[in-house]
This record gives structure tokens, C-alpha cells and sequence, in this order.
């Protein structure tokens, strides 16, 4: 949580998971390197480099953003979002090497800046076949810089998270500019039907992916009708349909509202997570709290406050049971205000 | 709070789930593998004993020399000479494979040899 700053706050499972993420990485380069080597023996060290790296950074990128999707459709998927900014960075790491080799190896050794030899040795903006692929790699690691140069919680809470969510979004632009990139480039004098078809079957995941996840979320954001005349409050949800320790998520207002059923209490809170702006309705009630599945933020169910010494708040919901039936008032309550929670009289 | 950029998310990811495909399917469709024809001309009419020594002895790096004089270190004799178009003088003594790109003479053989 945000209450002190360190570089990495880390744990057993993110050693865990950076560990993986480090061995997969090693071991996809030691066979990228291996095959390299036995498939054509007289290849420079420079140019394996160039390839292995890219082709991992790829991979990495496409992995990092079917995550998200993958994570909102199967639970099963969540341990992978916990530590997801790490494997971006390293994707980053990754993309850089190649950027750099490819920088000295294409346009250290003449005469012009290899800063302005990238951009403006090839001009040929009219030709695909001929098209100056290599600026829109750099655009891509730029925007890849900036993401990972403000990964870091302190960049979150100081920026807020709409902010940080929004330049975080550029990742999906990277990833245009860098299909652009390796289609306009590397696959140019590509005469296997592989590459372009595994290329091919990553655009299918990434974008069918979060097709599937985004319908499924548009379902669930119809919006509850409009409160009754003379009363403040709407009908949500019946008891016996709120799991216990869990929650259900309703849209009223045009956003989302988390409604917690546990120790035969009911209490509505957002379903925003003030951390990463995480699915609150989608964790459960862990030690009394409300706990985010994403990175584990929790709030008091009954304030939205987290627990001491920590500060973050999300709004509350004034709440009623009648009848086995959950209403609530669709006005929020400024973050962090107490709301008595209605019982279920179970 | 954050229904909009939610909104903002789903148009971006519609939008370049729609471009994306249309920017990889055009280049894909635009490939042209590097022809003969499109190198340059001093390169396509080699003679064919010059591209079988360099295929032989590395690839597209590899050029050949003629000289009249051995060469005694890996550097090219001082008098070496390209050689164009498959043409070797009859003054040549030796031949020559340099590779560019690692700045080393490869392999060097009596003229005789190739003629």
C-alpha cells in the first residue's frame, strides 16, 4: 500500500514471479541463441542479439496485454496481473537491447548521427514495400520509456490513477507501432509463412482477447432503472444472490458499485480500487476487509478507508435489506465516510 | 470516477483492433523478396567462378581481389585490385577472397587456379 514508498516492495511472491519471468526469458533467449547458431552457423553475434531480443520483447508485449483481458474472464489468471508491471519493465529492458544493437549495428558506422541517420536515412514514406520501419520502432520504445520510467507506485499516486491509467493506455499504441515495425520490416523479406502467421494468431489474442473481455463488461455495466418517486434508494440485487464474502457488482450512475455480503452484513462501496483503479467488486473479504484481487489493496467494508497506517478511500453507498432484497441510494458518499452496513438477519 | 476513461479504453481498443490487422495485411500483401535484378548492376554480372568462390567461401561480404604480388599477412598485397565484371588480367598471379565485414583476407590462391 502507498503509506511509505520503497523501490520494490517485494514478498515471496514476487520473488517467485520474477523469478519465472527471468528464467523464461533466459531460456527462451538460450534456444533463440542455440538455433540461431544451428540453423546458420556464420551469424553474427550482433545480428542474433538483435533478433533474439526483439522477437522476446514481442512475445513479452503480447503476453503483458493478453493478461488483462485474460484475468477479467477466469480468475485463474489473476496470480499473473499481481506482479504485471515487472514483466513490462523487463519487456522494455528487452526491446531496448534491440534498439540499441540495431541502432549501432544499421547507423553507428557512418557518417551522419545515428540518432538522425535512424530517421532520416530512409525517407521512402510512399513505399510500403520500402517503408522506414525502424522510426516506428523507436516511437514504440519511446512510448515503452515512458511507461516503464513511470511504473513505479509513486508515479501512481502522484499522478492519480485516471492520469497514470491514461498514459499507461499508450501501451496499446506501442503495440500498433510495433506491428507496423515488424510487418514493415522484418517480415518484409520473410518467404516463410510462419512468422506471419504466428504474428497473425498474436493479434487475434490480443485484440479478440479484450473484444471478449470488454462485451462481457457492457453487459454488466446496464444500468440499474431509475429510483421509484418519493425514495432515494433502488433495488440491486436480492441477499441469497451475493455470495458470502463476496460481492456483486452494480452500475448505477454510470458507475460501478461493489455490494459486500459477509458476517450477515450488507455494504456498498465503488468498485474502484484507488490503487491501480483495480476491480474491488471482483476480490473478497479478507480479515474483515474488502481486498483488491489485483495487487491486494484492502478497505474497511464499512468506511472504504483502509486500514491504518495506510490512507487510501474510496466512496461508500447508503444501503437497506427488505424482504431478502439490497437496495441502495445510487449517490455516493465522499471516500473514507462510515455507512452503517444493513443486516441480513441471518 | 472512471466510467469515462473505461469508455475511452473500449474506443482505443476498437479503433486499433481495426487498423492494426489493416497496417499488417497491407505490408504483408506489399513483400517483395530481393530480386536478382535489384542489385547492382557490378553484382549481377559477376562472372560465375567469382560467385561460386564467394558462396563457397562466406556470402554477399566476400570480395575478390587479383594481385601480382603473395600476400604474407591476413591484409590484402598492397597491388590488389578488385576484381569486376569476372575479369582476370593475365598479369594476375594470385587471387584473393576478402570478407568486409570481418576486414580479413579469407583465403588467397594462385590465379592459375580459377582460369
Amino acid at each position: 500500500m502507498a503509506h511509505a514508498y520503497q523501490a520494490v516492495g517485494w514478498n515471496p511472491q514476487k520473488k517467485k514471479y520474477d523469478g519465472a519471468l527471468l528464467l523464461g526469458v533466459a531460456l527462451y533467449l538460450a534456444v533463440f541463441i542455440g538455433s540461431g547458431l544451428a540453423v546458420q552457423p556464420d551469424i553474427t553475434a550482433e545480428t542474433l542479439v538483435i533478433r533474439g531480443f526483439g522477437s522476446a520483447a514481442l512475445l513479452l508485449l503480447h503476453v503483458v496485454l493478453c493478461i488483462g483481458p485474460l484475468a477479467r474472464l477466469d480468475r485463474r489468471f489473476l496470480p499473473l496481473l499481481y506482479n504485471r508491471r515487472h514483466m513490462g519493465v523487463t519487456m522494455f529492458f528487452l526491446a531496448f537491447v534491440h534498439g540499441a544493437f540495431s541502432l549501432v549495428q544499421f547507423h553507428a558506422f557512418g557518417d551522419r548521427n545515428p540518432i538522425e541517420s535512424l530517421f532520416l536515412s530512409n525517407t521512402n514514406y510512399a513505399s510500403l514495400a520500402e517503408f522506414p520501419f525502424q522510426p516506428l520502432g523507436a516511437a514504440a520504445l519511446a512510448i515503452l520509456f515512458l511507461m516503464a520510467a513511470t511504473s513505479h507506485d509513486f508515479w501512481l499516486a502522484n499522478l492519480t490513477p485516471p492520469v497514470w491509467k491514461a498514459l499507461h493506455m499508450l501501451v496499446y499504441v506501442a503495440y500498433a507501432l510495433v506491428v507496423a515495425h515488424v510487418s514493415l520490416g522484418a517480415l518484409q523479406a520473410e518467404t516463410s509463412p510462419l512468422l506471419i502467421g504466428l504474428m497473425s494468431l498474436g493479434m487475434i489474442a490480443v485484440f479478440g482477447l479484450h473484444w471478449t473481455a470488454g462485451a462481457r463488461e457492457v453487459e454488466g455495466d446496464r444500468e440499474i432503472d431509475e429510483p421509484p418517486p418519493g425514495t432515494a434508494f433502488v433495488r440491486v440485487a436480492t441477499v441469497e444472490e451475493i455470495p458470502d464474502n463476496r460481492a456483486k457488482v452494480v452500475c448505477v450512475g454510470g458507475e460501478r458499485v461493489a455490494i459486500y455480503h459477509y458476517d450477515g452484513k450488507i455494504s456498498a462501496v465503488s468498485s474502484v480500487c484507488q490503487h491501480q483503479n483495480g476491480p474491488l467488486g471482483e476480490g473478497r473479504i479478507i480479515d474483515g476487509c474488502i481486498t483488491c484481487p489485483w495487487h491486494g489493496y484492502q478497505y474497511n467494508p464499512e468506511s472504504g478507508s483502509s486500514p491504518p497506517p495506510f490512507d487510501e478511500k474510496v466512496p461508500t453507498f447508503k444501503v437497506q435489506v427488505a424482504e431478502g432484497f439490497v437496495f441502495i441510494d445510487p449517490l455516493p458518499n465522499p471516500p473514507g465516510t462510515p455507512v452503517p452496513p444493513a443486516l441480513t438477519g441471518e | 470516477m472512471i466510467a469515462r476513461l473505461r469508455r475511452r479504453h473500449r474506443g482505443l481498443i476498437a479503433v486499433l483492433a481495426v487498423l492494426t490487422p489493416v497496417v499488417f495485411v497491407a505490408a504483408v500483401t506489399a513483400r517483395r523478396p530481393p530480386a536478382r535484378q535489384d542489385l547492382p548492376e557490378e553484382l549481377t554480372s559477376r562472372a560465375a567462378w567469382v560467385r561460386e568462390l564467394t558462396a563457397a567461401e562466406g556470402g554477399p561480404d566476400v570480395l575478390v581481389y587479383w594481385s601480382t604480388t603473395a600476400a604474407v599477412t591476413d591484409s590484402l598485397p598492397e597491388d590488389a585490385q578488385l576484381v569486376l565484371e569476372g575479369e582476370l588480367p593475365a598479369r594476375a598471379e594470385f587471387v584473393h577472397l576478402f570478407s568486409v565485414a570481418h576486414g580479413e583476407l579469407i583465403r588467397s590462391l594462385p590465379a592459375d587456379e580459377v582460369r
